[in-house]
């Protein structure tokens, strides 16, 4: 007699799928970074030459570095926790349809606290990377070159 | 100059957010890209698995779905009642029961034993090494079996090697003494899982190992059509015969299969497709946008010299179809390394078919993912061309100097 765990069994299936959408999710995750980063670049140039007046009366590129990156920082954490309430939304719809579609009572989404503070800590280092290289691309240059003098 | 070159200066002076949004619409591209490959893949790779069979239909039991195993009775009469229709080319029957690899100091292993009527394997095995079992040299010696590469490797079952094997009977192992087989080859079992432990003999090996003796019954039946005869008629033909038996064609299996299996891939593919279009829509839609919002005194300075609305606007749209395009592009491969990736997960699923993929490549899949981008460059080119043809040159050229 051979004896297999059920919870062991269905794991192995579940165990696929788990990774097949964090694949997907990681994917997303990339597309998402360059998605920030270039917001961020767009609105670092758009600032740049304010950034130049704010070197030359001698605010320190650290603190001007610091504020573009806690910038970016709220933009991504405002951004997975407005995915998290549409996510929290959407799970009904997607339930509702894949428990028709299969006449089944399993859940096939559910937004658990640990997934939306997963969600927000991935955020977390997007946001500063985004701020970091953002800041990066107008404080490599010189003061008066940002206020074009 | 003219708007498509006025676009590529745009994107070279930009060159940082132009580099960021190509690379945020070749990863979204990527994704959505393998998602309209998914939707489809499964139903192509079964398609492909079935067609490399060489047999064309497929006959079970009357109980039976397509692609289960309800046996047929009276299996050996029906097999030459087939073979003689003239619409028939060949026909095979494959038998399966489950036993185990009995060995000295072992305990033993459970196997799937299948016999074959045709030595060469065809529809059922592919052979990778060695031969086949119609390298048997006589019947009164011990019976030829090709083996999975994953049984082989485990139980370092080389060509030339014996094994001995022990049928189940009734969920048990049965008295008869193991029967000892010689393996002849190594295949690949394209509808088996890639670890299934499988030992594919001929009919007389499958019957010694039943003791001597079978009943008539066959799991699976095979039968593919003589050149100019259509499968349809063919499938008629056999299905006249007896009442009790479902004939299918392999263009039925496929239809069922897209009804039936893995349905939940191919819902979760439309849903991502969808998701990763909007997402790839709302990127270059944002960037454009900011884009123009932050050239606006450059939008009304062309506008004052005196560049028509039309030029403005067509310069927008080659801003997106070049972002779009070039990202696009850049999917692709992307997409195909990402599908393989993804692909390799997916078949570790336990019980799946070895010759099943979840992502096949087809050009209409590379044609769908360019109507989808080519629809994504024009909405997203919408609102901000909208906002640089409606700008009020004067008001926004004094803002600039004022600013």
């Amino acid at each position: 007699v051979t004896a297999i765990p059920t919870r062991d069994s269905e794991n192995t299936t579940f165990q696929v799928i788990d990774r097949f959408h964090t694949a997907i999710a990681a994917v997303t995750v990339v597309g998402s970074t360059a998605f920030l980063l270039a917001l961020m670049v767009i609105r670092a140039e758009e600032r740049k030459e304010t950034v130049g007046v704010l070197r030359l009366i001698g605010i320190s590129r650290k603190t001007i570095m610091v504020e573009v990156v806690i910038e970016g920082l709220l933009v991504a954490i405002a951004g997975a926790v407005v995915g998290v309430l549409v996510a929290g939304v959407a799970q009904h719809a997607v339930n509702r349809f894949f428990q028709a579609r299969y006449d089944t009572a399993l859940i096939f989404m559910r937004v658990s606290p640990a997934i939306a503070m997963r969600s927000i800590a991935v955020a977390i280092p997007v946001g500063v990377v985004a701020g970091t290289v953002a800041s990066w691309t107008i404080l490599r240059r010189g003061a008066s070159s940002l206020v074009r003098r | 100059m003219t708007p498509f070159a006025l676009a590529l200066r745009t994107a070279r002076r930009y060159r940082a957010r132009a580099v960021l949004a190509i690379v945020g619409v070749a990863v979204i591209g990527a994704l959505n890209f393998d998602m309209l490959m998914l939707s489809r893949g499964l139903i192509l790779s079964f398609a492909d698995l079935l067609e490399s069979s060489s047999y064309d239909i497929r006959i079970s039991g009357s109980a039976a779905l397509p692609l289960a195993r309800a046996p047929i009775d009276n299996a050996m009469p029906l097999m030459a009642r087939v073979a003689a229709l003239p619409e028939i080319a060949s026909v095979a029957i494959v038998r399966t029961a489950f036993g185990a690899l009995v060995e000295p100091n072992r305990p033993p292993q459970g196997l799937e034993l299948i016999g074959s009527s045709r030595p060469s394997g065809v529809g059922v095995w592919r052979l990778t090494a060695g031969s086949n079992l119609d390298a048997r040299a006589g019947k009164q010696e011990t019976q030829p079996a090709v083996v999975s590469r994953a049984f082989a490797e485990r139980f370092n079952a080389v060509p030339g090697a014996t094994i001995h094997v022990r049928v189940a009977a009734a969920g048990s192992l049965s008295a008869i003494p193991a029967v000892p087989l010689r393996v002849a080859g190594i295949g690949e079992f394209p509808f088996e899982a890639t670890d299934s432990y499988i030992v594919a003999t001929t009919l007389e090996g499958f019957a010694q190992a039943h003791g001597g003796v079978t009943d008539d019954r066959a799991e699976f039946m095979f039968a593919s059509s003589r050149p100019g005869v259509s499968t349809d008629a063919a499938v008629g033909a056999i299905a006249k015969l007896r009442p009790d038996i479902r004939v299918f064609s392999n263009e039925e299996l496929v239809a069922n299969f897209g009804r039936n299996a893995f349905t939940y891939f191919r819902q979760i593919s439309a849903v991502l497709s969808s998701t990763t279009a909007v997402f790839s829509l709302l990127l270059v839609t944002t960037l454009l946008t900011v884009s123009v919002n932050q050239r606006l005194g450059e939008v009304a300075a062309l506008r004052a010299l005196g560049i028509r609305r039309r030029r403005i606007a067509a310069t927008l749209l080659w801003e997106a179809v070049l972002l779009v395009g070039i990202g696009g592009t850049f999917a692709l491969p992307i997409g195909q390394l990402l599908a393989t990736l993804l692909d390799s997960i997916l078949r570790r699923m336990p019980g799946l078919p070895a010759g099943l993929h979840f992502f096949v490549f087809e050009p209409q899949s590379v044609a769908l993912h360019a109507a989808v981008l080519s629809t994504t460059a024009v909405i997203a080119s919408a609102y901000p061309v909208w906002l640089a043809v409606r700008l009020p040159i004067a008001q926004t050229l004094r803002q600039e100097v004022v600013s």
